[in-house]
C-alpha cells in the first residue's frame, strides 16, 4: 500500500515539478515540424512530390535521426531534431528524484518500511515520464499532420520519406516501422533514463547528464552495437539499410541498461546518506 | 583631498574595491570543484582524442602505406587536431561544450541570491561592481575550461604530428569555409583563430546561465540553458542553411563549410549585448533585500 502512496506521489509532483519543461518540449518539437512543413511546400510547388503526408510520415520526421555516418567518407551531419529531442528529455528526468531525496523525500524515508521503496517508484515515475514524453511527441505529430492536412490512415509514403530526408522506406513494413518509431525509441530512452537516474545518486546530476549526453553525441558518429543512441535513430536501423543496427539488439541491449541501472540504483539506495548533504 | 596621482581618496579606494571584488570573484571562479570538473573532462576527450591519433602513428600504417605505394600523406597536427573535427571526441566536446563552460561559475550568481552571500557582499560593495565582477569572471572561466582542453589536444599533438603548412590535399578547409584564404598560407594563425573563438564562445555562452540565474529558481534549468540554447541554435542554423550561427559547426575547421563569417561576430555581439542587458542592466534594478 505504502508503495502505491509513494508512486501516486511521485507521478503527482514529478510532473508538476516537469510541467514547464514538457510545454517548452512540445514547443521545441513544434517548431522543428515548420522545417517539415516548408519542404514539403517546396515538394509540391516544384512538382518533385505528390503524396500527402501521414500521421506516421511526421512521426518518422521528428525520430528519423540520420543515415550511419561513415568517418572515411562525406560530411558529418549532426542529427539536430533527434538530438534535440533526447536532450529535453534527459533534462526533464535529471533532477527530479535528486531534488526529492534531500526535500520532500526525506519524510518519505522516515514513514517507509523499505528505503527501496522509494527508489522502485522513482523508477516507475521515470518510465512514466518517459511515456508521456513520447505521447507528447506524437501528439504533436498528430497536430501536426492536421496543420500539413494529412491524413491519419496506416500508411506512410515512400516518396515523401526519400524526398525530405533520404530515406528508403521500400523493405520495411507498416508495422516495423511503428517498432521502430515507438517501441525501440522507448525501451532506449527508459534504459538511458534509468541510467541517468542511478548514476546521479554517485555524482552530480550534471555530471550524469552529461555522461548521458555524451554517449548519445558519440552514437551518432559511431555506427557500433553497442552505441545504444544508434537504436533509437528510425533511419539506423537494419530493417531500413543493410549496414543499420539490429532491432532485437537494440531491446536486449536497452533491457539490460535499465535492468542493470534498477538493480544498482537499489544497492545504492540501501546505504544512501540522505542526511549527509541536504 | 587629491592625491598625487589626481585622484581623489574615494575614486581610489571605489577602484580598489573593484578589483578586490573582482579578485575574488576570479579566485572563486578558477578554485571552484565545477572548474576542476568540466577541466577533467575537457582534458580526457582532449587526451583520448590524441591517444587515438598517436596510436596511429605508433602502428606506423600512415608511414608504411606511404612507402608502399609511393604516396604522400598530407595530415599534419594542424588538420589532426580536435579542432579539425575528426573524431567523436570532437563531437562530444563541441556538443557538450556549453555545460563544461557553466560549470566553473555560471551557476553561482543564482546560489549567491538563494544562499544569501549577495545580501552580505552588497553590504560591502555596490551591485554594479558586483555584477561587473561576477560577469567578468564567469566569461574568464568558462572560456578558460573550453580553451585549454584545445590546446592539451594540439600540443601533444605537434609532439608525434609535423606541424607544416597545410597542403590542399588535407581538405583542412572548403573554399566555402570563412577565412579559407588564411588556412593554407598561414596555418597556424589560422588555427589559433579557431583557439580565440571557442574561449570567447565558452565565455559568452556561460554569461547566459547569468541571465536565467535571474529568472529561473530552479538551479538544474539555469546550467542546462546554455546548452539548450546552443541545440535550438542548431535547429535553426541546418534548415535555414546558417551553419554562422550554430557553434557546433563554426567552432570547427572540418564543420565549417558553408559558413557566412559575418554570422558569426553577429552571433557574438547578440550575446554579448543579451548578457550586458539582461545581467548588467537588468540585474542592477532587481530588488535582492
Amino acid at each position: 500500500m505504502k508503495f502505491f502512496k509513494f508512486l501516486l506521489y511521485d507521478l503527482r509532483q514529478g510532473f508538476r515539478y516537469n510541467r514547464i519543461k514538457y510545454a517548452a518540449a512540445a514547443a521545441a518539437s513544434a517548431c522543428t515540424l515548420i522545417w517539415f512543413g516548408l519542404s514539403l511546400n517546396m515538394g509540391y510547388r516544384y512538382g518533385f512530390i505528390q503524396d500527402i503526408p501521414s500521421f506516421t510520415d511526421v512521426a518518422v520526421y521528428l525520430l528519423r535521426g540520420t543515415p550511419p555516418y561513415d568517418p572515411g567518407y562525406g560530411q558529418y551531419i549532426l542529427p539536430v531534431i533527434w538530438l534535440l529531442l533526447q536532450t529535453l528529455l534527459f533534462f526533464i528526468t535529471a533532477y527530479y528524484p535528486r531534488q526529492d531525496i534531500y526535500q520532500f523525500g526525506q519524510q518519505i524515508f522516515l514513514r517507509a518500511y523499505k528505503k527501496t521503496s522509494w527508489w522502485y517508484s522513482k523508477c516507475i515515475w521515470c518510465a512514466a515520464s518517459v511515456a508521456v514524453f513520447y505521447l507528447m511527441i506524437f501528439g504533436v505529430a498528430a497536430v501536426g499532420c492536421l496543420c500539413l492536412r494529412g491524413t491519419f490512415a496506416p500508411v506512410f509514403s515512400e516518396e515523401l520519406a526519400s524526398y525530405c530526408y533520404g530515406g528508403v522506406f521500400s523493405d520495411v513494413t507498416f508495422g516495423q516501422l511503428w517498432v521502430l518509431l515507438a517501441g525501440l525509441p522507448f525501451a532506449v530512452s527508459l534504459g538511458m533514463c534509468l541510467f541517468q537516474m542511478m548514476l546521479s545518486f554517485f555524482v552530480e546530476p550534471v555530471v550524469s547528464y552529461l555522461v548521458v549526453i555524451g554517449i548519445m553525441a558519440a552514437s551518432t558518429y559511431m555506427t557500433e552495437p553497442w552505441m545504444i543512441g544508434n537504436y533509437s535513430m528510425v533511419l539506423r536501423s537494419a530493417w531500413i539499410r543493410p549496414d543499420g543496427v539490429d532491432t532485437g539488439a537494440g531491446f536486449c541491449l536497452a533491457a539490460a541498461i535499465g535492468i542493470f541501472s534498477i538493480m544498482i540504483g537499489a544497492w545504492r539506495m540501501r546505504k544512501y546518506d540522505i542526511l549527509a548533504k541536504g | 583631498m587629491k592625491r598625487k596621482s589626481g585622484f581623489s581618496e574615494s575614486q581610489v579606494s571605489s577602484s580598489a574595491v573593484r578589483q578586490s571584488v573582482f579578485r575574488i570573484e576570479r579566485r572563486r571562479a578558477f578554485r571552484s570543484k565545477g572548474f576542476w570538473l568540466a577541466l577533467l573532462i575537457g582534458c580526457a576527450l582532449a587526451l583520448s582524442d590524441s591517444w587515438v591519433h598517436f596510436q596511429r602513428v605508433q602502428l606506423g600504417r600512415a608511414y608504411e602505406i606511404q612507402k608502399a605505394l609511393d604516396w604522400y600523406d598530407p595530415s599534419t597536427a594542424f588538420s589532426q587536431w580536435i579542432g579539425a573535427g575528426v573524431e567523436w571526441q570532437a563531437v562530444v566536446f563541441y556538443l557538450i561544450f556549453p555545460i563544461l563552460a557553466v560549470l566553473p561559475h555560471g551557476t553561482n550568481y543564482y546560489q549567491d541570491r538563494k544562499s544569501g552571500y549577495l545580501k552580505n557582499i552588497l553590504q560591502r560593495t555596490d551591485k554594479r561592481t558586483y555584477l561587473r565582477a561576477k560577469y567578468g569572471a564567469v566569461f574568464l572561466s568558462g572560456g578558460t575550461v573550453v580553451l585549454i582542453p584545445l590546446l592539451l589536444n594540439f600540443f601533444l599533438l605537434t609532439l608525434y604530428m609535423p606541424m607544416r603548412t597545410a597542403d590542399p590535399l588535407a581538405m583542412l578547409a572548403g573554399p566555402s569555409s570563412p577565412w579559407v584564404q588564411l588556412c593554407y598560407s598561414h596555418t597556424f594563425l589560422y588555427t589559433v583563430i579557431y583557439w580565440v573563438l571557442p574561449f570567447v564562445t565558452g565565455g559568452l555562452f556561460a554569461t547566459v546561465s547569468l541571465i536565467m540565474g535571474r529568472l529561473v529558481d530552479f538551479y538544474f534549468t539555469v546550467l542546462i540553458a546554455p546548452f539548450v540554447l546552443a541545440i535550438l541554435l542548431y535547429n535553426f542554423a541546418v534548415p535555414l542553411n546558417m551553419n554562422g550561427i550554430a557553434p557546433f559547426y563554426f567552432l570547427q575547421i572540418g564543420m565549417s563549410f558553408g559558413n557566412n563569417p559575418w554570422l558569426i561576430p553577429l552571433l557574438m555581439v547578440l550575446l554579448l549585448i543579451a548578457g550586458l542587458w539582461g545581467f548588467l542592466r537588468k540585474g542592477c534594478r532587481d530588488e535582492i533585500f
